[in-house]
């Protein structure tokens, strides 16, 4: 593949302390951050969370009100959208609707005046994403999913340092947008361009990111590999907003076996591994992710779990793959537990006794001071913005 | 009987649809009509008999074609002038911010809302205060410049708010400045509502009796050769212009359609 | 590498960002200028012409400046009828260009499927043949011995046994002249309405004219209220077909301003006439949108 320069001379992005506000309104808080070379990054967070301005800012097309964005070392915080060796994917596309697929994938590479074999570059970069036979199409006889592969190739033909892609499945259906996930990753590596994508979908984010930054309320509130930030959040907003949790609120009562703190939690003691926290006392907000829970017979199987909470089963859904259970616990909390649909007992009835279980190595501890209910707000939020 | 009327409801507003189109046809069907006629007296307003003489003899009285090339004349210097002056104006209000946006949108909508009769004295009353120039060409041009413009801006600034922004801000993105992004995008993609605001302010200009009748001096453009020959009997060839402007303006209309409808379809 | 120079910063507006740039008054100053100069300083000429007082005894010695606000009281006290006369003539030739409108824009919107582009030209069309002549069409299509005329009269339907050089013609010419100005914006705003709107009426039990009366008609309202307008100000102003298709005593006040500028040359009397003719359209337009409560008109 021509398109497929692997041995880039690419650069990390790196933005230093960059704001962005409108009035009163800041939408981009004093935001700092590197982004490797060649690697996937993605910035998710709620609509509103300034992941969008964020994004308009590395390509030029909003002015950050202070702060710094870094192309290895060069500045281009001033430059204009056309003199940065970045390009972006926009939300809905923006294919130009009078020009056929070819001009508008030939269009970058026209402007720069760099257009030697450009016949045969842009028809490789048709090949890349499948659609070279649409060529003399124009934008608006392709479907949804071919518009946003043009976009995408109408990007990657000018080998930019970063590719900035602003919700580009949102407009997809479900079946599409999965299959749209492996490609743009396929895509990505083999271009090795480093792609910044902004989503507010956790699991688009998850499937395809080699790093997540979690944005909420212009901040970052968490950054890692997916499969780090999934199970060590660190926020109650990032437990809730990536995935479920159940959250708990205790105060540490010191020491106990196998390495762990015991805490108190209203009137009954849990376990957390020392390791998951800095703290040795006082209040301690601690959490365990839904399908690392399990239910069972009142006092059947406690022996085999370290920490155990007897409630009452306020609903029970069955939705194939797993049950999920919602639990309420003495003190008036409720818990969902994800159930893996194996040898699982006779679906809960509502109002019937059970234990919920959790062993204490899949606990995970947030940052001292977290509102259990951060991040709730967005549960059930629409996938299209 | 059931089965009748639910048809006659269901195809009621159709029914009415085509009677009305009919109606708003009727005076043009005349008009058309009358162009092959051969009147028997000095009024053409009956039918008597068909002869093409009229369009074989378009200027057999030298006076209807100098008039029709007066109108022609100011017709096309008005449109070039207000298309150019309604489009810049257009451009700021929907791609620019600036103080002075509610003035300007209302300094716009004034002209529309004035009766012609007003607007025609009151030119009329600067140009007898000022008398620098002489009622004539020159006033009509300043007179159909002013009162075409508000339409262009309105046909101009219609196009432009409904193109996506990010078509702009893709092009910068993809290495076009502003120049080429105007060159390359925005221009190209506003062309139909700038044609649309040249045909509107041709067709306006060319028609206009109202307040050329209060600035023309002795200048005779087309509507008012047609008002002054009201009186004494509206010649065919009157009707064989007006044919062949309608005919043009609608053929504009119906490619303009076509092409535009090509470029959804395919 | 470097592709583009860092130096190549044009000047460059980009859309809607909040700059000090000049580019909008740039684009502005020439179109604002020419009316600045030719449409508002015209209104102080006007007003100035209106307060003028002869020069001497004749017409013909002209006028000099002055302050003869008797110039208003004379002109109302003379022609408040003409303008009473023409106030009807434009209303109902505006409700009567409604009547025949909306149910035409209320197809070409909702049921027009593929001919709707077609209507469309058909709407437009009369505006490309020439207003005189198509009123003057009219003459022939009203004429005493027309096929119209016999037919209304044969039903009894006429009380002055005719059309032609009657207060109808004029209301019946003005409605059919201004039809695409109320059409136009009508279709607009029906075409607008989103269509489930009108089958969440009919799922909740409103039947067609309910759904027609309680949804489509109230969203429609900023069409009508325009179209009337766009009807109803050149009506008031309008003398053509007052001169063609009515008699004598049938002329509306832009007959008189015309014949007062024009051939009696009285220019203070007619600039009166149309300064009142202008504020009495700014107040009933004022007030009906008031009424209407409508603040986008355009």
């Amino acid at each position: 593949m021509t398109a497929a320069k692997t041995a880039r001379d690419v650069q990390d992005l790196h933005l230093v302390n960059l704001t962005k506000s409108y009035f009163e309104n800041v939408a981009v808080d004093n935001l700092s951050l590197t982004i490797e070379a060649g690697k996937f990054f993605a910035l998710l967070g709620p609509s509103g969370c300034g992941k969008t301005t964020t994004l308009r800012m590395v390509a030029g097309l909003e002015e950050p009100t202070s702060g710094n964005i870094k192309l290895g070392p060069r500045d281009i915080t001033n430059l204009r959208p056309y003199e940065r060796q970045i390009n972006t994917v926009f939300q809905s596309y923006a294919l130009f609707p009078h020009m056929d697929i070819y001009e508008n994938v030939a269009f970058g590479l026209r402007r720069r005046k760099d257009t030697t074999d450009l016949d045969q570059r842009v028809h490789d970069m048709l090949k890349l994403v499948e659609l070279d036979e649409l060529a003399r199409r124009k934008p608006s006889q392709l479907s949804g999913g071919q518009q946003q592969r043009i976009a995408l190739a109408r990007a990657i033909i000018n080998s930019p340092d970063v590719l900035l892609l602003d919700e580009p499945l949102g407009a997809l259906d479900l079946k599409l947008r999965r299959q749209m996930q492996i490609e743009l990753k396929r895509i990505q590596l083999e271009t090795g361009i480093t792609f910044v994508h902004v989503t507010h979908d956790q699991e688009e984010a998850m499937t395809m990111a080699d790093t997540i930054a979690v944005m909420n309320a212009g901040r970052i509130e968490q950054m890692g590999a997916p499969a780090e930030i999934y199970e060590r959040p660190r926020t109650a907003f990032v437990a809730n907003f990536l995935g479920q949790s159940n959250l708990f609120e205790g105060e540490i009562q010191g020491p106990a076996e196998n390495d762990c703190l015991a805490v108190k939690v209203a009137d009954q003691t849990y376990r957390i591994p020392k390791t998951a926290t800095a703290q040795t006392s006082g209040r301690v907000v601690f959490g365990v992710r839904p399908e690392k829970m399990t239910t069972e017979d009142v006092d059947k199987r406690r022996g085999e779990y370290d920490n155990f909470i007897e409630g009452v089963v306020l609903d029970a859904s069955f939705t194939g793959v797993s049950v999920q259970y919602l639990v309420e616990t003495p003190w008036g909390q409720e818990l969902t537990i994800f159930e893996r649909n194996v040898d699982v007992r006779e679906l809960g009835r509502r109002g019937e006794k059970v234990d919920v279980l959790w062993r204490s190595k899949n606990v995970f501890v947030l940052d001292p001071g977290s509102d259990i209910n951060d991040g709730l707000q967005y549960l059930g939020e629409p996938v299209v913005e | 009987m059931q089965n009748l009327s639910s048809w006659l409801g269901k195809r009621a507003t159709g029914i009415y649809a085509v009677i009305a189109l009919f109606y708003m046809m009727l005076p043009i069907i005349v008009v058309i009509m009358l162009s092959f006629n051969k009147p028997a007296g000095k009024q053409n307003t009956q039918w008597n008999e068909f002869s093409l003489d009229a369009w074989k003899n378009i200027c057999r009285d030298q006076t209807i074609c100098g008039a029709v090339t007066t109108s022609i004349q100011i017709a096309a210097l008005t449109t070039i002038v207000s298309t150019i002056l309604g489009t810049m104006i257009a451009f700021a209000l929907v791609r620019h911010r600036f103080r002075g946006r509610t003035s300007t949108n209302l300094l716009i909508f004034l002209p529309m809302a004035t009766p012609e009769v007003v607007m025609g004295t009151s030119l009329l009353a600067l140009f007898l205060n000022i008398s620098v120039i002489p009622l004539g060409f020159w006033t009509l041009l300043i007179a159909h410049i002013m009162f075409t413009i508000s339409f262009v801006v309105v046909a101009v600034k219609a196009r432009l708010a409904s193109l996506d922004p990010r078509l702009e801000q893709a092009a910068m993105d993809l290495y076009a400045d502003s120049k080429t992004t105007f060159r390359y995008i925005t221009f190209p993609l506003a062309l139909p509502g700038i044609a649309a605001a040249a045909l509107l302010s041709f067709s306006l200009s060319f028609d206009d009796f109202i307040i050329t009748n209060f600035n023309s001096g002795t200048t005779v453009t087309f509507p008012m050769y047609v008002w002054g020959a009201a009186q004494r009997g509206i010649p065919p060839q009157v009707n064989v212009i007006a044919t062949i402007f309608f005919m043009s303006a609608l053929l504009l209309v119906v490619v303009a359609q076509l092409v535009s409808a090509k470029r959804v379809k395919r | 590498m470097q592709l583009i120079p860092t130096s190549s910063k044009a000047i460059f507006t980009q859309p809607l960002r909040n700059g000090r740039s000049l580019t909008p008054y740039l684009l502005l100053i020439p179109g604002l200028a020419w009316l600045g100069v030719f449409f508002v300083i015209p209104f102080f000429s006007l007003l100035v012409t209106s307060l003028m007082k002869p020069a001497g005894s004749s017409v013909l010695d002209g006028y000099v400046n002055a302050l003869e606000i008797s110039n208003y009281m004379l002109a109302l006290q003379t022609y408040w009828p003409v303008f009473a006369k023409s106030l009807l003539y434009a209303a109902s030739a505006t409700l009567l260009a409604l009547v025949i409108g909306y149910p035409l824009a209320y197809h070409i919107a909702l049921r027009g499927g593929r001919w709707r582009n077609l209507m469309l030209v058909l709407v437009i069309a009369p505006f490309f043949a020439s207003y005189l002549i198509r009123t003057y069409a009219w003459k022939t299509i009203l004429a005493d011995e027309s096929f119209i005329t016999s037919a209304l009269n044969f039903l009894n339907l006429l009380p002055q046994d005719r059309i032609l050089n009657t207060p109808l013609a004029v209301i019946a010419g003005i409605s059919y002249n201004f039809l695409p100005f109320m059409i136009l914006p009508l279709y607009a705003s029906i075409e607008r309405i989103d269509p489930r709107l009108l089958e969440a009426s009919k799922d909740l039990y409103a039947d067609s004219n309910e759904t027609f009366r309680k949804v489509t008609l109230p969203l429609s309202m900023p069409g009508v209220v325009s179209g009337t307008l766009l009807t109803f100000i050149p009506a008031m102003g309008d003398f053509i077909n007052a001169s063609l298709l009515g008699s004598a005593k049938d002329k509306m006040i832009g007959n008189v301003i015309q014949s007062q500028f024009v051939i009696v040359r009285d220019y203070p009397r007619a600039s009166a006439l149309s300064f009142i003719l202008m504020t009495l359209i700014l107040l009933i337009v004022f007030f009906y949108i008031r009424r209407a409560g409508t603040e986008d008109l355009v």
